[in-house]
């Protein structure tokens, strides 16, 4: 069985949020309210996974009228894999967390 | 313009001018999220956060433990060559007769009775010289290729340390070196091989690729 890779929570969770939308591109500051990550946590985590092939990144034309273009970023196909594999595993770990919280309260 | 405005703009300027080169555009990326925040209290936090960021990746930019190691570890083989050549030196200046050389490594002997070793001087033999030589020119090959970030230097350090390696058990097996050398002093030579082995160890988890890479 191939190793599944060490990845932090944070990382996960910016993983999860790109999951639930895999073919939207989402901007930073919606990343950051979703995942409750500060933007110094959030940016060094997209720039490594831009840089291991996780996620593409594109400046896309502003909602707002008038405004510079904005950065956004959506899971790759390697990148929507390992975020499945991710929240695939992650899952029960965390269901037998809360029963076992359930069961000792 | 209130003061977390100038503020929150002097914190993107900073940000812009520290972040690394090729992470410009992420700067700009960070900063260009402040057209979206209202509060001006969360366009703060916000910009606070893009300046560390850009901080921490101009911090891991200069590599600075990877530097800092490399020339650790180039000390260290510089070091290595000293040690070896030490006694190539004393046995060559015993031999040729350099009597002014002699006196002066005969100083670098601290505490050790110079005496005891004449005999070994005069019997070993002329593989041991060359083989002491070979040590202290690929240490210091070592050194120079850690300097230039050559991948070889792990296999040329693993080469000499295979080779003292060689040298010290064929040494310890002689009769002499038992008779001549303290059971402490011919364990201190083990002690530093396996100094050697670990830091060859580090060379190689130095110079490894990464073929997964998702730690962050």
């Amino acid at each position: 069985m191939p190793r599944t890779p060490n990845i932090s929570a944070q990382t996960r969770a910016v993983l999860a949020a790109l999951l639930n939308h895999p073919s939207a591109w989402r901007h930073g500051y919606d990343l950051s309210r979703e995942t409750g990550l500060k933007s110094g946590t959030l940016y060094p985590l997209l720039i490594r996974l831009a840089d291991q092939g996780v996620l593409e990144s594109e400046w896309r034309p502003s909602l707002t009228p008038g405004r510079p273009p904005r950065h956004a970023y959506r899971l790759t196909r390697k990148g929507a894999a390992l975020a499945k594999m991710q929240v695939a595993e992650v899952a029960p770990a965390r269901a037998s967390r809360r029963r076992a919280k359930e069961a000792g309260a | 313009m209130t003061v977390a405005q100038t503020i929150t703009r002097q914190l993107c300027a900073w940000a812009g001018w520290i972040a690394p080169p090729d992470r410009r555009d992420w700067a700009i990326a960070m900063t260009r999220e402040l057209d979206v925040i209202r509060d001006e209290q969360g366009a703060l936090n916000w910009a606070l956060g893009c300046f560390i960021a850009c901080l921490v990746e101009r911090i891991r930019s200069m590599r600075i433990l990877t530097i800092g190691l490399r020339l650790a570890l180039a000390g260290a083989c510089a070091l290595f060559a000293l040690g070896a050549a030490l006694p190539v030196a004393l046995i060559l200046a015993y031999r040729n007769g350099w009597t002014a050389q002699l006196d002066s490594l005969e100083g670098s002997l601290v505490g050790d009775d110079y005496a005891r070793l004449l005999p070994l001087l005069e019997s070993v033999s002329s593989w041991q010289v060359g083989a002491g030589l070979t040590a202290v020119a690929l240490y210091l090959l070592a050194g120079g290729l850690i300097i230039f970030r050559r991948a070889s230097a792990s296999w040329v350090f693993a080469a000499v340390v295979v080779l003292t390696g060689a040298t010290v058990a064929i040494n310890h097996s002689s009769p002499l070196f038992q008779q001549i050398f303290t059971a402490a002093e011919l364990r201190s030579d083990y002690i530093g091989l396996a100094l050697k082995a670990a830091v060859a160890a580090m060379m190689f988890w130095m110079g490894r690729r990464r073929s997964v890479d998702l730690g962050v």
